[in-house]
């Protein structure tokens, strides 16, 4: 309970909030990057490229255009990668305490932050997947919408979280 | 001059259900999302598997990616309900510091630890 007072009493009580507020706005989630969005979408656009063409079919004469497309989306997606590396990490001591807390409630995101390069992760295995199945034994229909499918819930998944940090 | 705490309260509750309110919707739609491309994804790999297409290596490599999947929904579902939190406690952190500067008639400027 505050009351108008003389000036000393206030500037004493605001001197004592303020040091009983000393963590008072956190930030548990790191900031919006408009670059990581950005290549985000310009990955997504290249991975969709990649798979209309495989829907074609993948013949043989045609394996070194689509090497240079699976590459071209190798370098956009580590890139990425570095990317969010670089991106600062807000302060555990705090986000500690709200993983605990959805923990308890029985949702655990095991180790490790970032969803995005989580995603991003997966991505780079399904083009390594896509380039060694390519050499191999070609890519059938079911495993091309299999890949295709796959690729869209990785994206989504980077897509949303990232989205989600424009706040 | 007083705080009014019903009133605080009230102010509290109108500040995170308008984060809440928005934010559930967003949440919901990526989780059903997630969980019908799943839900596809397994049964593209069955389809695989029952016509021969999906076999040896590759079986291993989509039956390791249908788990990392699942665990990276997991954790996106967990970040975005921590920035769901981050932003209910930063309002309701506002909503006290306005009610403590109306009292104190000074404009305070809301300390934070970013």
């Amino acid at each position: 309970m505050l009351k108008k007072t003389s000036l000393p009493a206030r500037i004493i009580a605001i001197g004592l909030a303020l040091s009983f507020a000393v963590s008072c706005t956190v930030k548990l989630a790191p900031s919006y990057d408009e670059k990581i969005a950005t290549g985000l979408t310009t990955a997504l656009k290249e991975s969709l490229i990649l798979f209309a063409a495989l829907e074609e079919g993948a013949p043989a004469e045609s394996l070194p255009a689509r090497k240079t497309a699976c590459n071209s989306l190798q370098g956009t997606l580590e890139a990425l990668r570095i990317q969010l590396k670089a991106r600062p990490v807000p302060d555990t001591k705090y986000l500690d305490n709200a993983k605990k807390l959805l923990r308890e409630r029985g949702l655990d995101a095991g180790s490790g932050n970032d969803p995005t390069d989580g995603a991003l992760r997966g991505l780079l295995g399904i083009v390594a997947e896509i380039k060694r199945l390519d050499n191999a034994q070609g890519l059938s229909k079911t495993i091309v919408a299999a890949h295709r499918n796959a690729m869209i819930l990785y994206f989504d998944q980077a897509i949303t979280y990232e989205s989600f940090l424009k706040r | 001059m007083q705080i009014d705490p019903l009133l605080l309260v009230t102010d509290i509750k109108g500040a995170a259900t308008a984060i809440l309110g928005k934010d559930v919707t967003t949440i919901t739609g990526f989780s059903n999302r997630q969980i019908n491309g799943l839900a596809t994804q397994a049964s593209l790999v069955a389809t695989g598997v029952a016509n021969g297409e999906i076999a040896g290596d590759t079986l291993t490599f989509f039956l390791d990616q249908l788990i990392d999947l699942t665990e990276n929904f997991v954790k996106t579902m967990v970040g975005l309900l921590i920035v769901t939190i981050e932003k209910i406690w930063n309002a309701i952190v506002k909503v006290i510091w306005s009610a403590i500067e109306k009292v104190a008639g000074v404009v305070l400027p809301v300390p934070n630890i970013h």
